[in-house]
């Protein structure tokens, strides 16, 4: 998969955002590609978010319900893309709404209202260690010890990306903030933040689904017309060249 | 040059659709639809249509209108020319500079191979260049006079770019601040 060209200032100055938009869509009818998928995704995950906010004041629901809400909301909204026809005229919000409102309020009703954020998240990790775990057999060249400190590095950064991602710039870090410490620490998620951009496609695409948007790896798999194995695999190489990259500037 | 064919419509029949298409595109359209039926091979009737479609905002139809026109007559150089700013104008920057690459064999100074070769300069980010071949296209063309306005606007926009991104002195001393702390800080800690 190639990355597609990012569009340059020049670019920018003549792109018409609607335009942008039908040839998105042209593009994925025609070839179904995951990556065009993907930025249809990016373009309306927002949208689907609000919907899923709108529900949660409805209902009023609890913090923890309201992620899971969002999830809810982007299942619904993959859905919708793969369904759209945008030739027949009428606008794809109008189209998606109903349909990830119907997916919220069939996840809502599928899970219990305490109990899902606990269980999606946990299900987030397991899926994430899963992936990280070497196999049996493979590095064997590489000590217990030196696998388990990857494991745990590839974790951190995870964790970091996370972090990262929900804005909370101390998370991880802990302990008092000093001055040195808290520019290392945002000089260190900036080289991060570019070392993900650096990323090739698909991995890259994988790294930014699951930790921005905390999408599952099936739905990932999904929107980038992908085994979920495979995305596991390419979640595990991605943190790997991070790791080893990380460890390159240190 | 595109040579006329047994598949194209008369020029009377041209001559009517233009008319229809002037007063509402949506007629236009129907009316070019009529027509297509019966001269499904004649590329103007595709790209008129195509044209008329960006119009009424049916971009995908539009795409697929003008692709055919270029399809069915390689040679139709202004069909060409607008599908590939049709492109960019989505987007599309790779797909644009594929559909202009045959304009380049046009003879040196040939205005559409000209203002192709300025806006692949602005998908370059190359905007003194982009302007100097957008200007020397206006003046060599005289065919396609509505195509000089809207280079003539590209022209305003990179102007205001190149305006816009001169950093002011201000900016140079901030950024300056900024790495000398960096510096300082790194001493410290080493």
């Amino acid at each position: 998969m190639t990355r597609p060209r990012r569009a340059s200032p020049g670019v920018e100055l003549l792109v018409r955002p609607e335009r942008a938009e039908a040839s998105l869509w042209r593009r994925f009818r025609a070839t179904g590609q995951g990556r065009l998928r993907e930025s249809l995704f990016d373009r309306y995950r927002r949208f689907a978010a609000s919907l899923a906010r709108r529900h949660a004041r409805r209902v009023d629901a609890e913090r923890d319900v309201r992620d899971d809400l969002e999830q809810f909301a982007y299942r619904g909204l993959l859905e919708a893309i793969d369904r759209f026809d945008p030739l027949k005229g009428v606008p794809f919000m109008a189209f998606a709404s109903a349909r990830i409102a119907g997916s919220i309020v069939d996840g809502m009703g599928k899970l219990s209202e305490w109990g899902a954020q606990f269980r999606f998240r946990r299900r987030l990790e397991r899926e994430r260690v899963a992936s990280l775990i070497p196999s049996q057999g493979a590095e064997n060249d590489k000590s217990a010890v030196e696998q388990l400190a990857e494991l745990v590095s590839e974790l951190a950064f995870g964790l970091m990306l996370a972090a990262e991602e929900r804005g909370a710039p101390n998370a991880i870090s802990g302990g008092a903030d000093n001055g040195f410490d808290s520019l290392a620490w945002r000089e260190t998620k900036v080289v991060l933040h570019r070392r993900v951009t650096d990323l090739p496609e698909p991995e890259r695409s994988v790294v930014r689904q699951h930790y921005q948007h905390d999408l599952p790896f099936a739905e990932i798999a999904t929107m980038l017309g992908l085994s979920r194995g495979r995305i596991s695999q390419l979640h595990k190489s991605a943190l790997g060249k991070l790791r080893k990259s990380m460890k390159a500037v240190r | 040059m595109m040579e006329a064919s047994d598949d194209f419509c008369s020029d009377e029949t041209m001559q009517q659709l233009l008319a229809a298409a002037g007063g509402d595109s949506q007629r236009g359209v129907e009316a070019i639809g009529g027509v297509l039926e019966e001269f499904p091979g004649d590329p103007r009737l595709h790209f008129l249509r195509g044209s008329l479609l960006i119009g009424l905002q049916r971009f995908i139809e539009a795409h697929a209108a003008l692709s055919r026109a270029v399809e069915l007559a390689p040679d139709y150089h202004i069909a060409r020319f607008q599908l590939g700013l049709f492109e960019l104008t989505s987007g599309e920057a790779d797909a644009a500079m594929a559909t202009w690459g045959p304009l380049k064999a046009l003879p040196a100074g040939h205005p559409l191979a000209t203002f192709a070769r300025g806006l692949e300069a602005l998908i370059a980010d190359r905007f003194e260049q982009c302007i100097e071949a957008l200007r020397a296209g206006i003046a060599a063309n005289d065919e396609n006079l509505p195509l000089n306005r809207d280079m003539e606007l590209v022209i305003a926009q990179c102007e205001a770019l190149i305006a816009a991104r001169a950093p002011s002195r201000e900016e140079v001393d901030r950024t300056d601040a900024v790495s000398a702390t960096s510096f300082l800080l790194r001493s410290l800690k080493d």
